[in-house]
């Protein structure tokens, strides 16, 4: 019995280690965490805020697609309060660099595994966005600019997060695996960025593209990662259940893939430098 | 000077030789970079045909101009991509690691080896293909043969103020431990200039002006030859922007302490 709290104990003795590492590694740069976490999610929304407040100027349109001038600039201001929230660091970048210049070798040998490892620092940045993610939310509430939505919407939204930065982190760490074989794993990452930004709904509500789009769409884990979400929060009533059914595969798949290239990877891993 | 300008060309020329055999080597790297970038064109193109799919204007300009200036942004930002852009990840790296050393010793110019020294090979398909939609929507547009012959010109007019406003940016390595910030920084302007400056209300756009203007004077000027009189302010702005960077760089390389030495 005493044995076990004692396992319990050091495990936890670890991952506050790990976890204590990393914020400080993150709070070290402020500037630069500020750079690459908040800034690009800012620029993104003012350039979508003029655009469509342009669009609907210039094409005097009471509404687009169901959509007024206020919904639509409801819908960028939850789009920024989201992302601040699920909005990843460069984790497959760092994935691929410890694998290429070998220095997964240390978490091969260490008692505190390398997913272990990934894992507290995926704790640690979303510990820092919650509260990034608080602020902004209070910010743009106070400013009146959104309504402070129910409990239970509140509640809804608080599992897409979890279930959103779940993916990301898995999708990260799929990416970053894939540095056992390939040389350079931040093209492949940065079209993923690409392509979930376009048919996740990021700049344009999904309901605009063709229909026959976006009902493919909703077998696929892009427009659970904002759209969806956003709508909710937008008070709109849509099936929560089945969404984040859908998202739960994704996460599975993305999971069972891991566990398959890690295993793969682990086999032709060269220990440079050893 | 044609001595030296030809030195400068061997030398470009090495470095573009030296790129493109380390792109071949590692060949699934150059075949991601590449569809990396068609994607990155793709999803730019797509949103505008969704979202004009509902609309007829954006701005002053209907579906085929904003085309036309949608190709013109992504056509700098693609030169941009193919012979500057690996080189600014690479400063701050040496700016940090003290590599910089290496570059400071040569017998050329800092500031010439800095951001020339290395090509994205991968980056020529995606410069062809945006040049091609230029003359596209170039010829749907019916430009005029004076816009057609001035196109060199307006590209090469963005691409550097493009470039300055980035070299100013990345000059902030030397007073950070960090530069991913600096670079994400650097990438933020490249998306400010992608969306055409009218869409941004005052006083945003005085502000962001120098940005705007990147793209947003030359493609002004392509469509409405009335505007010549923003080509000759912004040729002038350039000039005078690089006569700053010139004056400003080796006072910034003052505080760049090499943790090597």
């Amino acid at each position: 019995m005493l044995s076990f709290f004692m396992t319990i104990r050091l495990e936890y003795l670890k991952w506050l280690q790990s976890l204590k590492i990393s914020l400080s590694k993150n709070l070290n740069y402020k500037i630069n965490f500020l750079l690459m976490m908040v800034i690009p999610v800012l620029v993104y929304f003012a350039i979508k805020y003029n655009l469509w407040s342009s669009i609907y100027a210039t094409n005097s349109a009471e509404s687009i697609k169901g959509y007024t001038l206020s919904q639509m600039i409801e819908y960028q201001f939850w789009i920024l309060i989201f992302e601040l929230f699920v909005r990843s660091h460069f984790f497959s970048r760092n994935i691929s660099e410890d694998i290429r210049l070998g220095r997964i070798s240390v978490f091969l040998l260490y008692p505190f595994g390398f997913f272990n490892y990934q894992l507290s620092l995926f704790f640690s940045d979303k510990l820092i966005q919650f509260f990034i993610g608080i602020f902004s939310f209070f910010v743009v509430v106070t400013f009146g600019w959104i309504d402070i939505p129910s409990v239970g919407i509140l509640f809804r939204a608080g599992v897409f997060i979890f279930m959103v930065s779940a993916f990301w982190f898995f999708a990260q760490l799929l990416v970053g695996f894939m540095a056992f074989w390939l040389e350079e794993t931040w093209s492949i990452n940065i079209s993923i960025r690409f392509i979930s930004a376009f048919l996740s709904g990021f700049i344009v509500p999904l309901d605009m593209y063709p229909e026959i789009i976006s009902k493919i769409l909703l077998w696929t884990p892009f427009p659970y990662l904002i759209y969806i979400p956003v709508r909710i929060l937008m008070g709109e009533s849509i099936d929560v259940v089945f969404s984040l059914f859908i998202l739960f595969i994704w996460i599975l798949i993305l999971f069972v893939c891991i566990q398959l290239v890690w295993r793969k990877g682990l086999k032709l891993y060269t220990g440079a430098g050893i | 000077m044609k001595r030296s300008l030809y030195k400068y060309i061997s030398l470009y020329k090495e470095f573009f030789k030296t790129s493109l055999t380390e792109e071949l080597s590692f060949r699934s790297n150059f075949i991601l970079q590449s569809l990396m970038n068609i994607i990155f064109i793709g999803t730019y193109f797509f949103t505008s045909f969704f979202i004009f799919d509902h609309i007829e204007h954006i701005g002053m300009w209907n579906e085929i101009e904003f085309l036309l200036f949608l190709s013109f942004a992504l056509a700098v930002d693609q030169t941009h991509y193919l012979i500057f852009s690996p080189n600014f990840w690479e400063f701050s790296g040496d700016v940090i690691l003290g590599t910089l050393d290496f570059q400071l010793l040569k017998p050329f110019p800092t500031l010439f080896t800095v951001l020339f020294r290395r090509v994205a090979v991968p980056g020529i398909l995606t410069v062809l293909l945006t040049y091609s939609l230029v003359i596209y929507f170039g010829i749907q547009v019916e430009l005029s043969l004076l816009v057609w012959l001035s196109l060199p010109l307006c590209l090469f007019l963005s691409l550097f103020l493009l470039l300055g406003i980035e070299v100013l940016i990345a000059m902030l390595n030397f007073f950070t431990v960090e530069g991913m910030g600096i670079n994400q920084l650097r990438l933020q302007v490249q998306h400010i200039c992608r969306w055409p400056d009218f869409i941004y209300k005052n006083p945003a756009r005085i502000w962001l002006f120098p940005l705007l203007a990147i793209t947003s004077i030359p493609v002004r000027w392509i469509l409405d030859m009335s505007y010549w009189s923003w080509l000759v302010a912004m040729f002038f702005g350039v000039l005078l922007l690089w006569f700053f960077i010139i004056l400003l760089w080796p006072k910034a390389l003052n505080f760049y302490e090499s943790p090597s030495s």
